[in-house]
């Protein structure tokens, strides 16, 4: 917003004293340096993911920009908690009904993760933390930061409004952008300036591309992957003894599709392909617990402003990590889960978890051995292109 | 090389001797009132398991077998097997007895093992036949508390006189506290301390060489856990008075074991004993593992024991042993084997250098059988005489 400011401040310098002719030559200039700086101010917003940690110098704020200020000030446990401790954190650290409380940590509540906030960050900072699972990457490892830096409050002291989730309706989007780009009242205009820290944050948290950035990702191409040579592994742990039960099935089928500012796709899996290499645990997974007569398929969704995510699926040959929110729909439920994704050698692997409980399935128990209510779920793949059309 | 091709007819000699009838009359007249362990080891690493206890009460592997243990030797080892069959008594007291017993956490164990012997050269050829082993073993599981007791006979063949007084190889208490994230337990008791490759099979040369056979075990206490990924044992013996001199050793001894991928596994031990007028100290690294997805799922345990130490007043001596088993399963529950072992009972003297490459096949017919057929030819590289030669032996186990 700053720099908008100061590029129309030199705009009406410059046409003060001009002819229109004149003026329109400014005019157009102005405007590809607005658009021009716009493009810088991404790649500065996108520095400003290190600049909101300790010791960084960051951008000097500019006039009109004191809402504009690094994301420290207004992070509060809510944001932690749903971008932090829900998707990573909680499915071994919870005291509710059904979770776990691993290393008799909890931080499911503020009161619980409030007195450790110094110790959560320095693990999540030193990749400690999650256990089993990749880092996670610089932004929320800035997020959480902020938040300990900021006091590790509960709730932001000028926050009016809470943050979108990193997932929701296009529409939803679209009408948030209006109300910032487009302040038609003094009230809009403070809303914007209040929102403003939010969307940094939110920007920082969505790996690294903001919807700003998004915007100025030129995609006009819809085109659509899929998927071959896939395969699907989970892995249950027997307790008491630690019984490691690995299960394989047939490939999912999947389409992904990417439209101009976003990556979409769903996998669909036959679950009575799954087989754990013992008869007898197959019979009963399929008919006494996941029963796959009645609920044959499971389907994992995901979408995601973010269409670089599939040009590094299909055209890059580099190793990459990244993590988006996906939801795993089966028998009749839903939860959304944070799925990590990477390209290793060549190939993508997608690794999420969930939990048993939350689809309705008792935790299997054979002769002294207990399945963990945690089951996680791996699938390699290659992704290629299907089609592409203007 | 000749001389190594060349299979003598009495090889085959040994089929017909375990066919004998007296073998057979004798197994079944016993077998169900005894029991044991299927000897599983190392072949069932493919289907992921970390510690013994899934199978086994005693968190070193063998013995009695909890409930999933003895399920998963119908459902996974046997080629044939009827529900139930792999209860006690082959499920003739009743799904709903069986149940109740174990759901008291009663366990029912014990074997009878009968060994015919083949061992021939050119100056000598001999077969023996006898009963190795015949115990039951009596067990408790709870939550906290773990007890196992064996009571039966076991015969030393080349002890003067066959032991045939009733003892206890083993009997022991443990203490175990089961976590998400990690299961340990305290035990006490008259058990053999947890060493090397665990390969229950005292056949082996890596076993002869500590002495680690059936009947090995001392007034030990031993602290064992286990997590996803590793398994761990310390513990300490003491000697009895009872035992020969020679044989009373006052031991410590360490076990690490981590696992990869759930399929494969390696490890280290470390043992220190005093010995009545001395002392000795061993080192093992094992490593064992299997591939699920290639045909007839193989599977691999290579085991080197080296740097025993014997020391004495009047002597140091040095010795080495190393294994490697190969195996891979024909079809479910027939398993073939290509072993070979090395050892040296002293490195300073060639002679004593042996080297055994092996056929066998394992065979699990049933739930509570096991046949078990190893072929070894023999090598002497430093042997004046007989520098080739054969040694066979088959068993025929039953376990309750």
């Amino acid at each position: 917003m700053s720099r908008t400011l100061f590029v129309i401040q030199i705009f009406q310098t410059l046409t003060a004293r001009r002819r229109p002719l004149a003026r329109l030559q400014i005019t157009v200039l102005a405007i590809l340096v607005m658009a021009s700086t716009a493009c810088q101010y991404n790649d500065l917003k996108s520095g400003a993911q290190s600049a909101s940690r300790p010791g960084s110098s960051g951008t000097a704020p500019g006039p009109g920009s004191v809402g504009a200020s690094p994301a420290p000030a207004v992070v509060d446990y809510q944001l932690v908690r749903e971008q932090i401790l829900v998707p990573h954190c909680l499915r071994c650290h919870s005291n509710e009904a059904g979770g776990v409380q691993r290393g008799g940590v909890a931080l499911n509540t503020f009161a619980l993760a409030q007195p450790i906030a110094a110790s959560i960050a320095e693990q999540i900072e030193t990749d400690q933390m999650p256990l089993r699972a990749p880092p996670l990457t610089g932004e929320l490892k800035a997020l959480i930061r902020a938040w300990v830096d900021g006091g590790a409050v509960e709730v932001a002291p000028a926050s009016g409004v809470r943050p979108r989730p990193m997932l929701q309706p296009e529409s939803e989007l679209e009408r948030e952008f209006e109300v910032e780009t487009e302040p038609s009242t003094e009230a809009a205009a403070v809303n914007a300036a209040n929102r403003r820290p939010r969307r940094q944050i939110l920007e920082i948290l969505s790996t690294g591309v903001g919807r700003a950035e998004a915007k100025s990702v030129v995609a006009p191409i819809e085109r659509k992957l899929g998927l071959e040579d896939s395969k699907l592994e989970f892995l249950a742990i027997g307790r008491p003894s630690f019984l490691k039960i690995r299960g394989e099935g047939a490939k999912p089928e999947a389409e992904i599709t990417i439209l101009k500012e976003m990556i979409q796709g769903s996998a669909r899996v036959d679950l009575r392909s799954l087989k754990t290499g013992i008869e007898l645990r197959d019979q009963h997974m399929h008919e006494r617990y996941a029963q796959t007569d009645k609920y044959p398929t499971a389907e994992l969704s995901f979408k995601l402003n973010d269409a670089q995510l599939g040009e590094r699926m299909t055209n890059s040959k580099d190793d990459f990590e990244s993590s988006v929110t996906g939801r795993l729909s089966w028998r009749e439920r839903e939860r959304d889960l944070p799925i990590q994704l990477r390209r290793r050698n060549g190939k993508m692997e997608a690794e999420f978890s969930f939990l048993l409980s939350d689809y309705g399935i008792d935790i299997p128990q054979y002769a002294g051995i207990k399945v963990a209510n945690e089951i996680q779920v791996k699938v390699s793949t290659q992704v290629r292109e299907l089609e592409a059309k203007k | 090389m000749r001389e190594f091709l060349r299979f003598r007819s009495a090889d085959f000699r040994i089929v017909r001797m375990i066919s004998r009838p007296i073998l057979l009359g004798l197994v079944l007249a016993i077998g169900p009132f005894v029991n044991g362990t299927a000897e599983a080891y190392p072949e069932l690493t493919r289907h992921g398991y970390v510690s013994c206890t899934a199978c086994h009460l005693s968190p070193a592997g063998g013995g009695a077998l909890t409930p999933y243990g003895r399920s998963m030797s119908r459902e996974i080892l046997s080629r044939w097997g009827m529900p139930q069959e792999e209860n006690v008594l082959h499920g003739l007291l009743g799904e709903k007895t069986h149940q109740q017993l174990e759901e008291r956490g009663l366990r029912f164990g014990g074997s009878v093992r009968g060994v015919q012997t083949h061992r021939e050269n050119s100056r000598v050829r001999q077969g023996q036949f006898f009963l190795m082993q015949a115990d039951v073993e009596l067990g408790f599981e709870s939550e906290h508390w773990v007890a196992l007791m064996s009571a039966g006979e076991i015969e030393n063949p080349r002890a003067d006189s066959p032991r045939r007084t009733l003892n206890s190889t083993e009997h022991w208490l443990m203490w175990r506290q089961p976590g998400e994230t990690l299961q340990w337990g305290v035990r006490g008791g008259r058990f053999p301390l947890a060493f090397g490759g665990l390969q229950v099979d005292h056949t082996l040369s890596v076993r002869k060489l500590l002495a680690l056979g059936f009947s090995s075990g001392r007034s030990s206490l031993e602290v064992s856990g286990a997590d996803e990924n590793q398994m761990w044992h310390v513990g300490v013996t003491a000697p009895a008075d009872a035992m020969p001199t020679d044989e009373r050793e006052r031991a410590f001894a360490l076990r690490f074991e981590r696992v990869w991928t759930s399929n494969w596994r390696a490890g280290a031990s470390a043992w220190y004993g005093r010995l009545e007028n001395g002392s000795r100290s061993a080192l093992s690294f094992h490593a064992l593992g299997s591939w699920k997805d290639l045909p007839f799922k193989p599977y691999t345990h290579f085991e080197t024991l080296h740097l025993q130490r014997l020391r004495d007043q009047s002597s140091d001596v040095i010795s080495h042993a190393a294994l490697m088993r190969n195996g891979f399963e024909l079809t479910r529950g027939l398993f073939g084997i290509v072993q070979l072992q090395h050892e040296r009972g002293d490195v300073q003297l060639h002679s004593s250098e042996v080297n055994r490459y092996a056929l066998g096949l394992q065979v699990f017919p049933r739930p509570h059988f096991e046949l078990y057929a190893l072929w070894n030819k023999v090598h002497r590289p430093f042997a004046t005489v007989d520098t080739w030669s054969d040694e066979a032996l088959a068993v025929l186990h039953y376990y309750l």
